[in-house]
């Protein structure tokens, strides 16, 4: 009696602690006019530093984490840049994760001058694409990926943008996201994007 | 009881140096060059160039002042990791505290340069 007593509390405490161990489902971000909406990125068509174009269906299949960045940023895109270099290596042997960085000065980084700072990077150009486009259109989309690109002459490098470093999944919905100039914050992120690996 | 002073007079000097080891010219690096060069100055791949190895910094000090007050310009696309923001407002004394910091990323004993040495070289450079 006892024993079946014990093994019973024992089993319930194990489910319990099982419970609380569980990892919440990643939510689905973004402008929403529900709370159960599944707001997703929009179309868009972009050119990265091997002149190929970059549309949703480079992403097929994959989860892909994004940033917003320019080549001759003083300020926080190194920083983020090294936590996106992070993120890569950890994930470098898994091609279910992609990068993709959009570049904001788009009048300065032309395709030649992506591709240097990829090689630079010693990236491979198939895992991690640095886009350019029409400025309208990558400005237009930073919205979408809750980031903010502001052109401002009075910032060091002409323009301000956040540092945010966006998780989306394969089905073009933002999952979660991080800031991307404080590794600690980075550090958190991680476990989300192997979350998400894991729930697809 | 002597003894013990003049243990004290030694140590609690040399503690307070170690302590404070050109925190004013980390003060300028944390300022001015950690977002691109790390914050130990590390570097960043091949695109932000490692401080703990520069040769610049280990065989040529002389040339520190006119690359931070000039920057270094880009020349081609080849050459993008060269490309450095000029600092021209910076004075001979946060130069001479920042080079030193610098100095101290290469090697542990790094000789100190001297406020004298540094405005010689800013003047040469301008």
């Amino acid at each position: 009696m006892n024993i079946r007593y014990i093994s019973l509390v024992s089993s319930f405490i194990f489910i319990l602690l099982s419970c609380q161990n569980a990892p919440q489902p990643l939510p689905y971000l973004g402008v929403k006019e529900n709370p159960e909406d599944k707001p997703a990125i929009p179309d868009y068509h972009f050119i990265d530093q091997l002149n190929r174009p970059v549309t949703p269906q480079t992403f097929k299949d994959k989860v892909y984490l994004t940033d917003f960045f320019f080549t001759s940023c003083p300020t926080i895109c190194p920083i983020v840049t090294g936590q996106m270099l992070r993120i890569y290596e950890h994930f470098n042997n898994d091609n279910r994760v992609a990068f993709l960085s959009h570049s904001i000065d788009t009048r300065h980084d032309s395709v030649p001058r992506l591709k240097a700072y990829a090689d630079k990077l010693h990236i491979n150009d198939d895992k991690w694409r640095f886009v350019t486009g029409k400025k309208d259109d990558i400005f237009s989309i930073s919205k979408s990926y809750l980031s903010i690109v502001l052109e401002d002459p009075n910032t060091p490098g002409g323009f301000n943008h956040s540092g945010y470093i966006i998780l989306v999944d394969k089905d073009r919905h933002i999952r979660a996201f991080c800031n991307g100039t404080d590794p600690k914050d980075v550090d958190k992120f991680i476990p989300k994007i192997q979350q998400l690996l894991d729930s697809e | 009881m002597k003894r013990w002073l003049s243990i004290f007079s030694i140590a609690f000097p040399l503690a307070i140096y170690s302590c404070t080891d050109y925190q004013q010219g980390k003060s300028v690096y944390t300022e001015s060059c950690a977002n691109c060069h790390g914050d130990k100055g590390q570097g960043l791949a091949s695109l932000y160039p490692s401080l703990q190895k520069s040769n610049i910094l280990s065989h040529h000090p002389d040339q520190i002042p006119c690359i931070i007050l000039k920057g270094i310009k880009r020349d081609s696309i080849q050459h993008l990791s060269l490309e450095m923001p000029p600092h021209p407002d910076i004075k001979e004394v946060d130069m001479t505290n920042l080079i030193n910091y610098l100095l101290t990323l290469t090697r542990k004993d790094a000789h100190v340069v001297t406020i004298d040495s540094v405005t010689m070289w800013m003047k040469y450079c301008k």
